[in-house]
């Protein structure tokens, strides 16, 4: 009995020590082998991840009006799994969102733990949504890009992508620079899922620099409106404006039409948001006329008063013939750019040789990229010298067979008004570093000497006083320039298009401080397709205003032969001279 | 003497672990105050932006010219810089003046600006 019972205490004992042994190996193997599986799993649970957001730099322009800033938003996001009623849910976000039912029924049917209904939505929605309090669904902080001044200077802007990464414009040149780092706050939640913060884990985002840009609002205002109503007074398929500052290289203004709103991207194609003006090559015309002036000038080939046989207006050159829109016989130097005479700037290249009218090319910026600080400059297309045909050195010079940008024309016009000096077009003025602003360095080189470029300039203000460029004249301010109407060539058909130009008008006003340029260009106008009535009356109209502005009101401008704003669509090319 | 440390030692380690307790608790409510007030502030920066995003949308560039281009308005050319100091209020109207004020509405103190305009 006594041997049983013994048996039975000992049975009893070890089938406790042998569970007690189990579950302590288990003990072990679970605190020792597998702890930090466990609590990692454990922490997912009480602690949650906030991303801190780095918030990208603002952009304003040269007076301090903000351009670009960040906003604060909200984005909707699902957790499939959690949602109790999913008829309602559905049903609440399609109507509040503007989602159609059947798209968040798509997204709410993944299995998945996390899907994105809708990204940064207004406050307003958020609000609406989250007064249901619909299980399941939550929000997640996040920074949207904001325009405020809309339309203005977009296509400089540029735009950002849904995670605030520059696409387009400065905001993709100056992305590295104005994109912030991200941070993250870890903070413990209760079992309801609400945040604690107790002794948070904080990484700090950093916030992308401030930039400022040499661009005026208020300018850029004018110009686009003045663009605009161009565009639409001639029916113009589009067009584009650059004012600078022709000693330092800054932009003040630089509009192309049409626009678009960089806040509202719907139906906004990559075509209407290119930088037109820096990113488009086209056959100058007449504006190029004036590389052969400055090539002439600093030769000291030709005097103010030596004459040049026009051959009454045709001239038989090697491969082609040269005409002149009106006839004319034997015509000053001087008289040749005020005219425009093509046959006249032909016979002056070809007196200066090819590689001298090259020379004078390269020198003053053609064929190779300005530098501006956007993204897409074109680079010109100036033919190396030994691809010139016989033809070439007669027609190169009126600004055929030779390809350029907007920008490329201000900046050569830009030595004529600076006294000589080929400068660096910028965009950014300074940019914020940890305690103060950077300023951008100005870059500008002498190519000419400062009588050349007065000479140059004398010539180019006769153009505007009583040559082509008449209708860019403004009362008591002495104002230069140069037309241009160029055909585009057709590159299917080979030959020059008799429906399609460009015009053009590239001007300055040196007396000013500092020398403005202004470039205006023109493509497709229906109504007439002359620089001197369609581009030259715009850079008027900039100019005046800009004018004004810079003085402080002081100035009192008036233009001469001005149109209303009814007529000018109705100029006919008779009331100018339009040699170009 | 030895009965008597038991209980005290007991004592000891229950208000050490009492006090312990409260303040752990002291310290979970001060973190959801701080998380409810966390909740406010960025409640309120969200009312505060959609302000500001309203308020840059309306004065921007484009809409003041096209309200200065609409009333035809014309910026002075000359700016008169205003002194506005408080004037020293007389203690016999103080009682009427200010009762008449807090009636309408209107701050109390006038402004000497007007004075020293037509002086």
């Amino acid at each position: 009995m006594k041997t049983r019972d013994t048996l039975r205490i000992h049975a009893v004992y070890i089938i406790f020590l042998v569970l007690f042994l189990t579950i302590s190996l288990r003990i072990v193997y679970l605190q020792v082998f597998r702890s930090d599986f466990f609590q990692h799993l454990a922490q997912n649970q009480y602690y949650r991840i906030i991303p801190l957001l780095g918030k990208r730099g603002t952009i304003f322009d040269c007076k301090g009006r903000l351009l670009a800033t960040e906003i604060n938003t909200h984005s909707v996001f699902a957790d499939p799994l959690f949602i109790t009623k999913p008829n309602l849910t559905v049903a609440i976000l399609s109507s509040q969102l503007g989602l159609s039912g059947q798209k968040v029924k798509e997204k709410l049917s993944k299995k998945k733990r996390f899907v994105w209904i809708k990204r940064k939505v207004s406050w307003g929605q958020k609000e609406q949504i989250a007064k249901r309090k619909l299980k399941g669904v939550g929000f997640l902080r996040e920074y949207k890009r904001f325009y405020p001044q809309e339309k203005l200077a977009a296509s400089v802007l540029g735009i950002t992508d849904i995670d605030n990464r520059g696409l387009d414009g400065l905001e993709l040149y100056y992305d590295n620079c104005l994109r912030g780092k991200d941070g993250m706050v870890r903070v413990l939640q209760d079992s309801a899922s609400r945040e604690v913060i107790l002794t948070p884990t904080i990484i700090t985002p950093q916030e992308g620099r401030d930039i400022i840009l040499t661009i005026d609002s208020q300018i850029q205002y004018w110009t686009e409106n003045y663009l605009e109503e161009t565009i639409k007074k001639f029916s113009a398929r589009e067009g584009s404006v650059v004012v600078m500052n022709a000693n330092t290289g800054e932009i003040l203004a630089l509009a192309n039409y049409p626009q678009f709103n960089p806040n509202n991207l719907e139906g906004v194609s990559s075509e209407l948001m290119r930088n037109k003006a820096v990113c488009d090559m086209f056959e100058p015309g007449s504006v190029f006329k004036m590389v052969t002036l400055v090539a002439a000038i600093d030769q000291k080939k030709f005097g103010d008063q030596d004459r040049i046989f026009c051959e009454n207006g045709a001239f038989k050159i090697p491969g082609s013939t040269l005409h002149d829109w009106k006839p004319y016989g034997i015509l000053t130097f001087r008289e040749v750019f005020k005219k425009s005479s093509n046959i006249g700037v032909g016979k002056i290249a070809n007196f200066l040789g090819r590689p001298t009218i090259h020379l004078y090319m390269k020198k003053l910026g053609f064929g190779e990229k300005t530098g501006v600080d956007l993204p897409g400059e074109v680079r010109g297309n100036v033919k190396p010298l030994f691809a010139w045909s016989n033809t070439s050195g007669y027609i190169m010079p009126i600004g055929q067979e030779v390809g350029v940008n907007l920008l490329q024309l201000v900046r050569a016009f830009a030595v004529v008004a600076n006294g000589g000096y080929l400068v660096k077009p910028h965009i950014v003025a300074a940019i914020a570093t940890q305690d103060a602003y950077r300023q951008m360095p100005i870059e500008k080189k002498r190519i000419i000497v400062p009588s050349t470029a007065e000479r140059a300039r004398a010539i180019l203000e006769d153009v505007v006083a009583d040559g082509t460029g008449k209708l860019a004249a403004i009362k008591g301010v002495k104002v230069g320039g140069k037309t241009g109407t160029a055909q585009k060539y057709d590159v299917e058909l080979k030959r020059y298009s008799s429906t399609q130009y460009r015009a053009s008008f590239i001007g300055f006003v040196s007396e000013l401080d500092p020398p403005i340029v202004i470039g205006v260009s023109v493509f497709e106008p229906k109504k007439s397709h002359f620089g001197g009535v369609v581009a030259a009356p715009l850079f008027r109209k900039v100019a005046e205003q800009s004018i004004k502005y810079l003085r402080g009101g002081k100035a009192q401008t008036e233009s001469i032969s001005r149109p209303s704003k009814d007529q000018v669509g109705a100029v006919s090319d008779e009331d100018v001279d339009t040699g170009d | 003497m030895k009965h008597i440390i038991i209980p005290i030692l007991a004592v000891f380690i229950f208000l050490a672990s009492f006090l312990y307790l409260h303040q752990k608790v002291l310290i979970y409510v001060e973190a959801y105050k701080l998380s409810k007030n966390h909740h406010i502030y960025n409640e309120l920066v969200d009312k505060r932006d959609y302000l500001v995003y309203n308020f840059t949308k309306e004065t921007s560039v484009s809409k003041v010219n096209q309200w200065a281009e609409k009333n035809k308005f014309i910026p002075a050319e000359k700016v008169l810089a205003l002194n506005l100091r408080r004037a020293p209020v007389h203690k016999s109207r103080y009682t009427f003046a200010s009762l008449v004020n807090g009636l309408l509405g209107i701050p109390a103190g006038s402004s000497t600006a007007l004075a020293n305009e037509q002086q």
